[in-house]
Parts: C-alpha cells; structure tokens; sequence
C-alpha cells in the first residue's frame, strides 16, 4: 500500500481501507446520500432497508449534520458536520463482532495491543420511532464505533434483524494520526504537499456555525417544515414511500436548524420530535407494503413465503 | 453416584447492568427445580462474565430421589360388585397402569376406599437436564431481550454456544436454536480458538488457562487485588469503590490494572469534578497520595495483557486528557461569571406547567426561607441569599455535562464568588437526603433551605393535581416528603408543619382548590406513619403520636418513641382503661360543656379529682414542653386511682341536668391535660 492510501497516515486512506475491508466481506459499497441528515442511519439504505425480511449488506461514508454540535472550528473534537462510516447487514452475520475487530486490524489497530471494549449503550432515535441494543466500542477507552442490533424502525419490528456499525471516522483518525485536533488531521498527502482536514472543512465549520446558530431563518424555517409534512402526507397518498422519506429527512433537519435557533420551546420540540416520528412510521409502513407488492425480491425463498403468507411449496 | 453438571451459555458481549441479575436468577431457578425434582447436590458455583453466564453443580445425584405416591381410587363400595372389580375400578387402574390386583384398601373414618402406593424408582438425572434447564432458562429475568439474525430466540446479547455436560458426557438438547455440546471459548483475543471440554470438572482452570476468570467474585477479588497491588507500587491510595468495581468485573474477563497519569495542572479543577469524570465517563479509579489529596495517577482496567501496554496506557491518557479539558474548560467558563449572575438564566428553564419557570420556583422559595428564618432565629438575609443561589449551578457547563454534580459544584462556585461558608453549605446540601442512606443538612440554613424548596415542591404539584398515584411517582414527591419528615427531625428545627404548608400553597401561582390543603396533610401522616413504622413502632402507637393538634413529626416521633417505652410499666394498662372511659362517656354528650362549677360538686372524689386535675396539667405541660414525654406519662398515670374512685363513688349521669353536665365538664377537662400526650384512645389494649 503507498503510503498515500495507508489508513494510519491519511484520512482518506482510512475511508478507503474500510470501503475496501467491507467490499471484501460482502457488502455493496454505496455512496453518501445527497441530502442533510444527522446520522448515516438516516440513508435508505439503512432506515428503510432495514425493514422486512430482504437481505441487504451495504457499507458508505455518510457527511452528518448536528447544527447544535457546531462550535465555529474552534472545539478540537467536535463540529457540526463530520462523517460516519456505516456498515449495515440483514440479516446480520453470526461472526459480526469477529468482524468488526478485524476491520480495526486491518486499519493497523490490533487487538492485541489495544484494548478493545464493548460497553453496553442502546441506541434510540425518537424521530425514527427506531431502537436497537448493542454497544459502544472503546479503544483503550476512547469511543469510536456504535455498534447495533436493529430492533425497531418506524415502529416496525425489524425481522430479520440488521446489525449496523457506525465508524467515528474523525476519531478514529485522530487516533491513528495522534493529532488534537480533528483539524490538524492529514486528510491526503499529495505531490504539492500535505491537505489537512483544516484546509478542507475548517472554513466550513465557521460559516456553517454562524449560518446555523445566527442567521437560519427561522419563518422560513418553520413554514418549510409545515411543507415537508404536507408533502410527505400527500407523497404517500400516491404510494410513493422513496419521495416521502426524502420530505421526512427535510422535516429532520428543518427541525435542527430550529432547534439551533432555539427557536423551539422545551414543550415545543416534543411535538415537533412526535410530528417528524409519525412522519417515518407512515413511511415505513408504506415501503414495507410497497416493498410486499413487488414480492419481497431480495427476500430468501422461505422467509419470503412466511411473510407473504404463501406457502413454502 | 454423584457428578458434576456444568451448563454455560456462550454470547457476545451482556449489559453490565443486567449481568449479576441474571447470573443470581439462573443460580436460584437451578436450586428451586432440582429441589422440587427432589434432585440432591452438594454446591452450585455461578459463571458470569461478559461473555457467559452459567452454574457449575458439584456433587449432583445419578438419580432423583425415589419418591412414595399414595393415589386414592373409589370407595371400596363403588369399586366392587360381587367381589369383581367394576368399571369405576378399572378406569382407576387404566390411568395408572396397574392390574386391579394391585390395589389395597384403606380404612378411614368415612368409609373404606380403594388406594394405590407405590415407590416411584429414582430417575436418571440425563434425562431430566433438558427439561430441567428449559425450565429455569425460560424463566430468566431479562429486561431487554433481543433478536439476532433470522432466528426468533431471545436474549439480552446474541448467544453463540451452549455447554452441557455432565461429567464427561454432553447432555444433548436444543436451547437458543442451538445444539448444546462440549465446546467453550476463551478470552476473545488471547484465546479465540474453541476449546474442548473433557469433563464438566476441568471447566474453571480450562478457562483460566485461556485468560477467562467465569466466577464473578473471584474475578473482582483479583481485579481489587491487582489494583491495590499497583496502587502500593506507585505508593498511592486508591478508595474502595464497590460500585465502580463490580462494573469493571461486569466488563472485562481477565482483568488487568494499569497505572496511567494527567498533567498535574488539571489539579486545579474542583476534585469532584476530576473524579466524576474520570469515575463517570471512563470507569477509572482515581487515587490519592499519602496526605490524602487527589493524586493525578488513576487506574485503569483493561481486558487484556497487551503485548505493548505502553500504548493502553498511552490511549487512556489521551481520552482523559481530553475529558479533563473540557472540565477544566467549563469550571474556567463558569469561573468568569458569578452564581448570582446565573439566576436570570432559570426564567428560562419550565419547572412545571403551571408552576411557572426555575426562576419563579427560586423567588417562591426564597420568601419561605426568609419566613422560615425568622422563626428560627437565623439571619433571613442569609436564607434568602441561599435560596437564591441554590439552583444558580443547575445552569453552569460543569453541571450540564455532569448533572450528579449538582449543589456541590454550586458550593465551590459560591465559596469562591465570596459567599459565607453557611449559604454554601445550605447550597451543598439542597438536594439531602437523596435517599434513605444519605444524611439530612447539617446547619439549620440548611434545613431550612430543603424544607422550603421541597415544600414548594409538593404544594406546586399537588395543586396542579399531580400528586402521586398508586405506584406511579413521578416526581419523587414521597421522597421529597420523607425529606421535609426527616429534615423537621432535626436538633434546632421542630416546626409545626401544617401552617408552612399553607404558606407554601399561598404562594403557588395557581388556584390551589380548598382540599388540597387537607391532602397535603394526610400525605404528610402517611409518610410520617411509614418513616415510624421503620423505626418499630407498632401501629396504634403511631396513631396515637399522630393524635395531636399539631403536625410537628419531630414531636410525633418523640411522643410515640415515649409511647412506646412507657407500654411496658405497670401504669400504662390502667391509664389508658380509664381513659378510654372517659372518651366512651364524652362521645355520648351533645352539648356545649363549660367551665367546671365547684357548686355543683358534691362527692369527695369529685373534689379530689378536680384538685389533681389543676396539679398535674402544668406538670404535664412543664414535662411536654421539655419533650420528656415519658415522664409526662408517668406524670399522667397519677390521674389513674383519682380516676378509679371518681368512677366508683360518682353516678356521671345524674338525673339532675346541670350536675350531670358539671361531671362531664370535669372528665373533659382531663382529657385536655392528656391531649398533649397523643390520642390515647388509638392504643390497643
């Protein structure tokens, strides 16, 4: 490997040995979704493919938002945008913590050097009426992976279930570079020199922090989450769950924003959090009938015949 | 014959929090079945570690115990007809599955029956294990299970194999979608290959071997061991922990101690806040040098023995570099403003619907422990500047990031914006007790800050009909009221509560309905009852101590502590007769009594009791006022043989109107001097 892509000296050496690692184990490797979210378990390809019984192994970078996490470039660890590293895998593989530990030595973290943990924590996300069990992944104490059996989302169960492993990519890195600051990371070495996170996304997180917390609209705001809601109501009307979900993932965000804003009271944002929940339930009821109508395509044969209530022969 | 039957549940890694729970439920559901199996061992050792829980059972029969069966059949009279067995006998012999010969008679005194005894022969153990541990499985205690996979089974984390053996041999069944066999695993990165098990015996010093210590108390005796070892090494203290220690066993199969360092400069952040973080977020034990002062060493436990600890170590040190940043950070942000600054900040902050902000919530407050003050004695511009002061910390970063800091870290702020030590100390202890092991405030500022920030609290939430219900206490309100019990207990306190709760309701920003007031103090008697009854008291003790005008639980509690002491002396029985006397004749009267009329008094025993009567009630006031209710009692008993002779000599009821009302006026008149005394009546003979 030169050392240009080596996943311990460069930040995008590290995405690409992950992309590389979970290609070689199976999964399709996609590409960030093209909208504002918080999480990579906003993409489809997790939220909603971790509904019904298909089999679906799939592993992206996904660039996340948290407006509120924004402190203008100037907290060493923390910013209001930074990438995830997701994995997901339906039905999740028997051995998936055997591989989980194995894509760390394969980024040059070895578990027998390293103290690798896993700490109970059970994810919940209330506006993707989701939740999982699993852990928090410590090495040597420091948090750098969330890892998760999907339980729920949108209310419904999940059957079979898909694990997901969300990679801190900036923590990670930091560790592997032994830098402070997310900003000082070497994202690439190149023949002109050396790029930094910095130089790519510090002046990012300045503007973006004062965007979000002083001058987000906030009429504007509130009126576009309203169209998100029609929307996406009148979206699944015409049975079109896809469309729909991309009208929840603007509600998601516009919420956010507003709550950066603190335009949004205490009692407030529990209805807003209810608003946006009713909003995934409905879309993954719909994609899950969608996804029935076509016959469960991906499904295996006797799984698929369980829950089309065929029988077997 | 006996043997060892080992059964392990191999799984990824289980909840800290749920692990001991459910090692304890799987050992106890193996004692209850084998004991109604009637199935004899000599000791079960439990397994629990992250990635396994299971019981090792030494000394296990071959066999169940033979078991005698007695079934009763028909009478004799409906079993025979003409000697011959009828259908009512057949049918009784079909369903055990024995020829009519087998059965005898028995005589009893209703009559003859046909019955059949038998020994039920021992039944091999093998056979019995699967049902046997279905059972107990099945009946794990397990708060949140999971799916795994495509299968259905459930449990806290996905099990990947299951051990039975017994003595040398698998005790083959299906458990988790799995088939039990003879193969375990050791630690997940020293010994990842699968290990075959012999003999169920070979178990704990097999997994030993492969850096797995199963038996959760040893692991955590090694665990404190270690610690202390490279505590002594370094020449540092490290504090028992029970709590962090138990956590750790939870999350590491081998443990393995190591010392790491911080920068001495973090030292100058508050203690408590080093600690939190390194106890909260890391599970580190912090640790102090010989004089006792927080070191900047701390311990960490990890799972494995590196083949390069320096980097362990190294790692550690990063992520709490980072983590005392950021606490140094928010106690230097926090620093440049004063507590009292932050008091606009809790307008912002919603108490209750209703109940109007924080801030509102502080202003209540802080007129209550003014008033109170007065009373009290204290300087009320100090209650009213701990009041306003107390819940200023709530909005500081340290407390919003490490909330279980809360009035500690508003003392340290105070102290340092020049407060007296006493509003600080007040502020410290805001929140005591927390609970039945922790302490009351220590100063009377104190006190009388927990009382009027927990007055406001239950008189809020009682007015805006939230009071708790059932099971369901949301807002910890019986807490709260056991705290107002247990801080009125106080040296130096002693109020009658009633009339601050009254005040308390004055205050609440709603219309509070007339019969919340009445609900309030019967909230109080409750809880009142329930702290009593902890300390021994019986019940009609209680009642009686209750029985007063007064809602001073100081005083209650004294009284019936008095009550109770006083019960075995010879005058209790007989004082408490005469007045149960006495209230069954003043329960008949309907009439306004006056005063007593010695014109009317014509019996010597009438005179007598009257003279006792103004004798005895200063003394009993004079021993009341002391508190020194016991010798009040024995004060009171005096009235016993008065009473008895008052009783013999006088008809109460005498036809003349006016003598009769005179005679009652009189008994009334001793029931007033024992009032104070608690309600007599309420004490079973």
């Amino acid at each position: 490997m030169s050392s240009a892509l080596s996943p311990v000296s460069t930040f995008q050496g590290l995405i690409l040995a992950l992309q590389q690692y979970w290609a070689d184990k199976g999964c399709v490797i996609l590409q960030p979704y093209d909208m504002e979210v918080g999480a990579g378990t906003f993409h489809p390809a997790t939220f909603l493919r971790a509904l019904g019984p298909e089999r679906w192994n799939a592993a992206y970078v996904q660039p996340s938002r948290r407006p509120t996490d924004g402190r203008y470039g100037e907290n060493p660890n923390r910013g209001q945008h930074y990438y995830q590293f997701q994995v997901v895998m339906k039905p999740n593989p028997p051995n998936l913590v055997d591989l989980y530990f194995e894509s760390l030595a394969h980024l040059g973290i070895d578990p027998k050097i390293h103290d690798l943990r896993l700490v109970e924590d059970n994810w919940e996300s209330p506006t993707l009426g989701a939740w999982g069990l699993g852990w928090e992944v410590w090495l040597n104490g420091m948090e750098v992976t969330q890892f998760t059996y999907f339980q729920q989302a949108g209310g419904l169960e999940c059957y079979p279930v898909t694990g997901e492993l969300t990679y801190g990519l900036e923590r990670i890195a930091m560790y592997l570079q032994n830098v402070e600051s997310m900003f000082d990371l070497i994202w690439a070495k190149t023949p002109d020199g050396v790029v930094t996170y910095g130089d790519v996304f510090l002046q990012n997180e300045q503007e973006m922090s004062a965007y979000n917390f002083e001058h987000a609209n906030t009429d504007w705001l509130f009126k576009a989450f309203d169209a998100a809601e029609h929307a996406c109501e009148r979206l699944l009307e015409q049975s079109l769950p896809l469309p729909a979900y991309e009208q929840v993932l603007k509600a998601s965000h516009t919420f956010n924003l507003l709550d950066a804003r603190h335009a949004i009271s205490v009692t407030e944002r529990q209805r807003f959090i209810l608003r946006v929940r009713a909003l995934a339930r409905a879309v993954a009821e719909r994609y899950y009938a969608v996804r029935k109508d076509k016959g469960f395509p991906l499904a295996d044969p006797a799984l698929r015949a369980e829950l089309l209530g065929e029988s077997a022969l | 014959m006996t043997t060892t039957f080992l059964f392990e549940i191999g799984c990824e890694e289980l909840p800290s929090s749920s692990l001991e729970q459910l090692s304890h439920a799987l050992v106890s559901g193996f004692e209850s079945v084998l004991q109604t199996e009637n199935v004899q061992f000599a000791c079960m050792r439990a397994i629990a570690a992250p990635r396994r829980i299971g019981v090792l059972i030494q000394e296990l029969a071959d066999t169940t115990e033979p078991r005698a069966i007695a079934k009763r059949g028909p009478a004799v009279s409906q079993a025979y007809q003409d000697g011959r067995p009828t259908g009512a006998l057949i049918g009784f012999c079909k369903g055990l599955g024995i020829p009519p010969e087998a059965v005898s008679v028995e005589e009893t005194d209703k009559g003859a029956w046909v019955a059949y005894h038998s020994i039920q022969p021992g039944q091999p153990i093998a056979e019995l294990l699967p049902r046997i541990t279905h059972q107990v499985v099945s009946q794990l205690p397990m708060t949140k299970p999971m799916r795994w996979g495509s299968g259905r089974a459930l449990f806290p984390r996905p099990v990947h194999w299951i051990v039975a053996l017994l003595g040398k041999d698998v005790v083959p069944f299906e458990l988790f979608d799995l088939n039990t066999d003879r193969v375990s695993y050791g630690h997940r990165v020293h010994s990842p290959s699968a290990l075959m098990l012999h003999h169920a015996d070979e178990y704990f010093d097999t997994l030993k071997q492969h850096r797995v210590l199963p038996d959760f108390e040893e692991r955590k005796a090694f665990a404190w061991a270690k610690i202390q070892e490279v505590a002594r090494l370094h020449q540092i203290i490290v504090d028992e922990d029970i709590g962090l220690l138990r956590e750790i066993t939870c999350l590491v199969e081998w443990p393995v101690p190591m010392l790491g360092e911080f920068e001495e400069a973090f030292l100058q952040v508050p203690d408590i806040a080093l600690i939190a973080a390194m106890r909260g977020h890391q599970k580190y034990f912090h640790t102090r040098r010989a004089d006792g002062t927080l070191s900047n060493q701390f311990i960490t436990v990890a799972n494995i023995e590196s083949i390069d600890p320096a980097q362990v170590i190294s790692g550690n040190q990063r992520v709490i570099r980072a983590r005392l940043s950021d606490a140094r950070f928010f106690y230097e942000t926090d620093r440049q403003s004063s507590l009292d600054s932050r008091r606009s900040a809790l307008d912002r902050i919603a108490f209750q619907p209703g109940l109007g902000s924080l801030g509102d919530k502080t202003e209540r407050i802080r007129i209550l422990a003014k008033e109170m003050a007065s009373q009290l004695k204290v300087d009320p511009a100090q209650a009213d500047r701990a009041a306003l002061l107390s819940r200023c910390d709530l909005v500081s970063e340290m407390v919003l990031e490490f909330d279980e800091l809360q009035g500690q870290m508003g003392a340290i702020y105070a102290l340092a914006d020049g407060e007296t030590s006493d509003v600080a100390d007040a502020i410290e202890s805001l929140y005591r007790p927390s609970g039945p092991t922790d302490r009351s405030p220590q100063s009377l500022l104190g006190c009388i800050l927990g009382l009027s920030d927990r007055l406001d609290t239950l008189a809020g939430l009682f007015s805006i009909g939230q009071p708790p219900t059932g099971s369901k206490d949301p807002f910890g309100l019986r807490r709260a009221m056991l705290a107002v019990i247990r801080i009125n207990m106080e040296p130096g306190l002693a109020l009658d509560l009633a009339p601050w709760v009254k005040r308390a309701l004055d205050l609440q920003p709603v219309e509070v309905d007339s019969h919340v007031f009445d609900q309030l103090i019967q909230f109080l008697r409750d809880r009142e009852r329930g702290l009593l009854l902890e300390l021994g008291i019986p019940h009609d003790l209680i009642a009686a101590a209750q029985g007063t005008d007064d809602t001073n639980s100081h005083l209650t509690a004294q009284r019936a502590k008095a009550l109770l002491a006083f019960r075995t002396h010879a005058a209790f029985a007989p004082l408490i007769a005469s007045n149960k006397r006495i209230v069954n004749i003043l329960a008949k009267s309907d009439t306004q009594l006056g005063s007593v009329n010695e014109a009317l008094m014509t019996e010597a025993s009438e005179f007598t009791l009257v003279k006792l009567i103004q004798a005895i009630t200063p003394r009993i006031n004079d021993a009341v006022s002391r508190e020194t209710y016991e010798s009040a009692l024995e004060i009171a008993s005096s009235f016993t043989p008065a009473l008895d002779a008052f009783f013999d000599q006088v008809l109460v009821n005498d036809p003349n109107d006016d003598v009769r009302q005179n005679r009652y006026s009189i008994l009334r008149d001793v029931q007033s001097a024992l009032l104070p005394l608690g309600d007599l009546s309420q004490v079973q003979a």
